[in-house]
């Protein structure tokens, strides 16, 4: 039985100076994530899907409730250099989270703060840029790099650490296809192969429909949990909360709207055309 | 764009130059520096010149190079011809221009002052061609530690140095952006200087907001990746002292001793 990886545990959580008597960034979270899963974190706009990432990896602590990561809790500060070890997270702007002059070096920026011998840096940090396949921009200054292949940078920073979960902040947002692509793929190796955990914050329905199980936030509460079958397909849902779900998934919920005997949960493209190709065979 | 903004305008090599530990060159400058001044001859400031030219054959910088540096200069040099050609007296007279003399002293003084000019800019750009600004901003930091001791946050002056180069680029990029977009608006950047300067004030608005967004989130990303305020930190890179970096400064430090010794 694979074991729990994130807990929490009636997490709530108040921005500095938001009013008490607002309604709270996070209300009453109760989560479990086990090791490995590959978890798609979706809702509106500022229904706290960053907010709960950031509680994740302690860059936010809860105002009640309790966070565990690996059994650690992080309302101790002491506790915040071993959490930010376990939980690596990647930003939506590749252009603000590196820090180093040249790649090699901002990948070597994590394993630096931990004081880590440097010949271990340089074996750490030429492994995970060999893992990612960009050993070639090892000396590379970034603003000479793409926008998919500074989020790949900012991964192998992330690698070099080696975290047991990566926390996404809708990485590919600013990157064209052919780079979400390439970090995509990137990430759904390194959960299928070496078991890391994901949680993926997204707004594209392409992303999660790759996860294994999907988190719906709405207004700061988890309104809904399950896989991307059953999340994706509830389309009454999505829509009311201006969400929406892959294009096969919208236009066979048309399509069944308008009488097409469909079958519910199609995700997929191929899904799609199998079952208007079986339709059209009948007829 | 963005690829001709290099601060200090490394050039990239191989010479020994360029392989010197950055905080011995930083020492070596010093000591030239105080030769550079200490010398009192026509002749010994010849034979500096002349070695830091040979130096900069060695390590293969272009002539173009010392045209380049030398030209913020010109009005300096002009200014300096003029104080000192027509105010510093004493000698033989060598031009008249009604009330106005030029005398023997004085050209011989402002050519002097002229020479170590010169050889300060040949200096600093041996430095700064052959060294990375990273290089420096670590030779630097290293200089600063000491004063650790007392209170002076080095590390963190350190990584801000870093950080400042390592932005400098992408910031440039974003005034670019927002040019063309004020441009692609209508906005006109040409005139004078003063009118530009004007012109240029609605762009400096956005992109200090930029800048100051970005550092909050760059704060964030920093923060997210285990640096901590105060805490001990390692480098990938060792700066590795051979010696050749002893010999460069035993070399600088032999040099200094000369002029003082010699009187030169």
């Amino acid at each position: 039985m694979p074991k729990v990886l994130l807990e929490t545990k009636k997490l709530t959580f108040f921005y500095p100076g938001q009013a008490e008597s607002s309604a709270p960034a996070l209300k009453e979270i109760n989560l479990q994530i086990e090791e490995g899963e590959y978890i798609a974190l979706i809702g509106a706009n500022g229904s706290g899907k960053t907010t709960l990432l950031k509680q994740l990896n302690a860059l936010l602590r809860p105002t009640s409730g309790e966070v565990y990561v690996d059994g650690i809790s992080t309302t101790d500060e002491n506790n915040l250099p071993q959490i930010r070890s376990l939980c690596g997270m990647i930003f939506q702007n590749p252009d603000n989270q590196i820090v180093g002059a040249t790649v090699e070096e901002d990948v070597a920026f994590g394993l630096e703060n931990r004081a880590v011998p440097p010949p271990e840096i340089r074996r750490r940090v030429a492994a995970a840029l060999e893992l990612l396949g960009i050993s070639h921009l090892a000396g590379f200054p970034p603003h000479l790099l793409s926008g998919g292949e500074k989020q790949k940078v900012a991964l192998a920073g992330l690698l070099a650490l080696s975290p047991r979960c990566l926390l996404l902040d809708e990485p590919t947002a600013m990157l064209d296809p052919a780079g979400q692509a390439v970090l995509i793929e990137a990430v759904q190796r390194l959960n299928r192969e070496r078991g890391i955990t994901v949680i993926h914050v997204t707004h594209f329905p392409e992303e999660v429909v790759l996860a294994g199980r999907v988190l719906l936030l709405e207004n700061g509460s988890l309104l809904k949990e399950g896989p991307p079958s059953e999340i994706l397909t509830d389309l009454p849902l999505l829509h009311r909360l201006g969400l929406r779900t892959t294009a096969a998934g919208e236009l066979a919920y048309l399509l069944r709207e308008d009488g097409f005997p469909l079958p519910a949960g199609i995700l997929h493209n191929r899904e799609l055309v199998k079952h208007l190709c079986l339709y059209a065979q009948k007829n | 764009m963005s690829r001709s903004i290099t601060l200090g305008r490394y050039l990239p090599g191989s010479s020994f130059l360029h392989m010197l530990n950055p905080r011995f060159k930083l020492l070596i400058l010093l000591l030239f520096l105080a030769v550079l001044f200490l010398l009192k001859t026509f002749a010994g400031l010849g034979l500096l010149l002349l070695f830091l030219l040979l130096m900069m054959l060695a390590v293969r910088i272009p002539l173009r190079y010392l045209a380049g540096g030398l030209r913020p200069l010109t009005y300096i040099i002009l200014f300096t011809i003029i104080i000192y050609f027509f105010f510093t007296k004493g000698g033989v007279v060598l031009l008249r221009l009604g009330p106005l003399t030029v005398e023997q002293a004085g050209v011989t003084a402002g050519l002097f002052m002229i020479m170590r000019l010169v050889g300060l800019v040949l200096m600093t750009m041996l430095l700064t061609l052959t060294t990375t600004p990273l290089a420096l901003a670590h030779g630097i930091e290293y200089f600063m530690m000491p004063l650790g001791r007392i209170g002076f946050p080095a590390e963190e002056v350190a990584m801000v140095m870093t950080m400042a180069l390592r932005f400098i680029p992408t910031i440039a990029e974003e005034s670019q952006r927002l040019l063309r977009a004020q441009m692609a608006r209508g906005a006109d950047f040409e005139g004078g200087f003063f009118s530009r300067a004007r012109k240029f004030a609605p762009l400096m608005v956005p992109l200090f907001i930029g800048a100051f967004r970005r550092a909050d989130e760059l704060a964030l990303a920093m923060e997210a990746r285990g640096y901590r305020l105060g805490a001990v930190r390692t480098r990938m890179h060792e700066e590795k002292i051979t010696t050749t970096d002893w010999a460069a400064l035993l070399f600088a430090l032999a040099a200094l001793a000369a002029v003082l010794v010699s009187g030169i």
